[in-house]
């Protein structure tokens, strides 16, 4: 009997309007798991080089994993994954809430799709089975909308629908997939791809658990955890906080607070955007995922001019600050609405929200002009333009149909020199985490394989020397923690085990708020309730290695589609001085940049060029990536 | 003369009953102490402090007080 795993995959040919069920063996689960690493091994096995991201030969991956339905806190994540038509490279979003343990109960590890319906449709999965259903009516309606409908042509209200809104359908590059109206795989644009497919949603319901193994040293880690959770101050401040309650008054204070498009580290209206504001005035209550007693998210309503509709959840830090300081703006009620709108519409907020900013930089600068924006003055500060551009991204309309296509493709067609005002690396957007101040952070957006990602790695601070961190960085060989602001030889080896570890958590389906380094489940313990799930006589090498080949997978792919070197970029102004805040004057050395670069791939074993030699892809129990053209 | 020591944004909530209306701690007779020792005589969790700014200047959790120092305590922790 095969433990946490449902042994079945499902598999979905649109075009054809055909779907079977592949059953791989216990060592195929061993390998690649599930989550990142599952994705990436379909992508890589089943799809030739250059794939169109937005054709119907893309590959659309959901992905559970073997942790998930466990009720270890925070294992209830899944990956969304394709070629990415932000970046033509390895795109993934990963989001919590309920759809990954449902998925399970509906007797499947993952869904992939291929090809391309002719209308609109939805998969309905069910109890082992899988339903190909017209989705005509669906198609226009926002995330809440499709909720409903859904509930009710199923009739169980309580179905987990993972859909897309109209950004989605119009394919906006950066359009994200959301579940529950609040549960986002944001990044990537795998909305976009969903959309390509004539995809609307998938919506799974299930009363079979998966089985576990060793199910009393489950509760028994489960029970140890919610008795001391609140012990931990990081886990504690997330309960009390959220997101939004740690990051916006510090990061100023710290002078890493991105502002008005990465110009500044330091918004003088912080205090107007921060935790103690929202928290003030628009929050509700508290949210969570399943299982998961920590209870992060944040739920945000507001009768006021703006109107915040508390079925869409609440921002998360990062949305916070990409429509507060990014943009420049002060009104904590418009960045509620803007969240909402990204919700329903189903954008991504990170992009969104950077988007904006650039096109605010180019309005200033006369790269765009009323002319341009449908009579918008697209400035830094002005609220209402920023929401109502959100309204045109998704719709496609007039200036919006050139800001859908990202911050680098609208840079590049607006000329002029906006390219040096687009914030993203590889095509992917920044997220609202200045690389000036955090050296892992400058790493992780210019390495991602999947572009500027904010979770590929460590935030530094917590893992400076004397910090809360340091006492987890031991077990996974990290014996010398190393300064937040530093980009040494020592932060990169620092950079690259952590890295292991945050892409292990995208294959786990496990959320790094709960486990991991910083965090109150360590790392040993996540290797022990791999075990206790699956039944395999796991340590935490195996599972390290499994972070370790998570990376090189997304490596592989990204570099099929044609990634090196030359695409691990960070846009100029890192590498010249903030202009405000704690570290005014502070710049990223590009030599010591590139050197970096080069001691990591020494460190992952790629060449120069950052390709995976065939000897590192052995290692890793990946040969069979030699054959099929990764080089 | 004393130090005073400015918890911020999250911290506050680790010493919440030692702040006064202005969100800070005055501490009497501190010269000498390392931030991370004041850190545990306030009560906020010294792991948790990952930047300490005195009178505008960052410091290390070793730095000794003076007289007349103006501390804020600050917690980075990631993204979300």
């Amino acid at each position: 009997m095969k433990y946490g795993t449902t042994g079945r995959i499902a598999r979905v040919d649109l075009t054809r309007q055909r779907h079977r069920v592949e059953e791989p063996e216990e060592n195929f689960y061993r390998t690649y798991f599930g989550g990142s690493a599952l994705a990436c091994y379909y992508l890589l096995k089943e799809r030739p080089a250059g794939v169109d991201p937005l054709g119907p030969d893309n590959l659309l991956v959901f992905a559970s994993s073997p942790l998930v339905g466990s009720g270890i806190p925070g294992a209830n994540r899944y990956t969304v994954a394709a070629i990415s038509p932000l970046t033509g490279f390895y795109g993934e979003g990963e989001a919590g809430g309920w759809w990954s343990p449902e998925l399970k109960r509906a007797g499947f590890d993952a869904v992939l799709v291929e090809g391309r319906a002719e209308r609109p449709v939805y998969l309905w999965i069910h109890d082992g089975q899988i339903e190909i259903r017209d989705a005509g009516a669906l198609w226009g309606k926002g995330t809440g909308e499709t909720q409903r409908l859904i509930e009710s042509e199923v009739a169980d209200a309580k179905v987990r629908v993972a859909a897309i809104g109209p950004a989605g359908e119009n394919l906006v590059r950066y359009a994200c997939v959301v579940h529950a109206m609040k549960h986002t795989n944001g990044r990537g644009g795998m909305g976009a791809v969903m959309g390509s497919k004539n995809l609307k949603a998938i919506a799974v319901r299930g009363r079979q658990p998966a089985a576990f193994k060793e199910t009393q040293a489950l509760q028994r880690l489960i029970k140890w955890y919610a008795e001391h959770f609140m012990d931990h101050p990081i886990e504690r401040v997330l309960h009390d906080g959220g997101t939004i309650g740690w990051d916006v008054t510090e990061l100023d204070e710290a002078g890493i607070l991105p502002t008005r498009n990465f110009h500044s580290g330091s918004f003088e209206n912080a205090d107007d955007i921060c935790g103690k504001t929202f928290h003030q005035n628009y929050f509700v209550e508290a949210g969570g995922c399943q299982g998961c007693v920590v209870r992060c998210k944040r739920v945000a309503r507001s009768d006021g001019p703006w109107q915040v509709d508390p079925t869409y959840g609440g921002p998360e830090y990062e949305t916070a600050a990409a429509f507060g300081s990014l943009c420049g703006v002060s009104d904590l009620e418009a960045i509620c609405k803007a969240h909402e709108l990204c919700n329903t519409y189903t954008l991504d907020t990170i992009s969104t929200g950077v988007t904006i900013a650039f096109a605010m930089e180019c309005f200033e600068n006369g790269l765009l002009t009323v002319r341009d924006t449908d009579g918008l003055e697209l400035r830094f500060g002005n609220a209402k333009a920023m929401v109502d551009c959100i309204h045109k991204i998704a719709r496609r309309e007039g200036v919006g149909n050139l800001l859908a296509e990202g911050s680098l493709r609208a840079a590049r067609r607006i000329g002029g020199g906006a390219e040096k005002f687009a914030m993203q690396a590889k095509g992917q957007e920044m997220a609202m985490h200045e690389p000036r101040g955090k050296g892992s952070l400058a790493l992780a957006y210019a390495l991602s394989s999947t572009g500027a990602n904010h979770t590929e790695g460590p935030h530094d601070y917590l893992f400076q020397p004397g910090a809360l961190g340091v006492s987890d960085l031991p077990e996974i060989g990290i014996l010398t923690p190393t300064p937040a602001i530093e980009l040494s030889p020592d932060k990169v080896r620092q950079f690259t085990y952590m890295q292991f570890t945050w892409n292990l958590f995208n294959t786990l389906g496990l959320c790094i708020f709960t486990a991991g380094p910083g965090k109150l489940m360590k790392m040993h313990q996540v290797a022990e309730a791999v075990a206790a799930a699956t039944g395999w006589d796991t340590r935490l090498w195996e599972i390290m290695k499994l972070g370790e080949r998570t990376v090189t997978l997304k490596r592989c792919v990204s570099v099929r589609q044609g990634a090196s070197r030359a695409d691990d970029r960070l846009p100029d102004r890192f590498f010249e001085p903030l202009e405000g805040g704690l570290l005014k004057g502070r710049k990223l050395d590009r030599k010591e940049f590139e050197r970096s670069l080069d001691l990591y791939y020494d460190m992952h074993g790629w060449d120069r060029n950052g390709i995976p030699t065939s000897g590192k892809l052995v290692e890793l129990g990946l040969g069979w990536v030699n054959g099929i053209n990764c080089h | 003369m004393s130090v005073v020591v400015r918890p911020i944004g999250l911290l506050k909530a680790f010493c919440r009953d030692r702040l006064d209306e202005q969100d800070r701690i005055v501490l009497p007779d501190r010269n000498g102490r390392t931030l991370e020792a004041v850190c545990q005589d306030i009560g906020l969790p010294a792991g948790l402090v990952s930047l300490f700014i005195v009178n505008d200047h960052i410091q290390e959790r070793s730095y000794r007080l003076q007289s007349g120092d103006d501390v804020k305590c600050v917690a980075i922790i990631g993204g979300g």
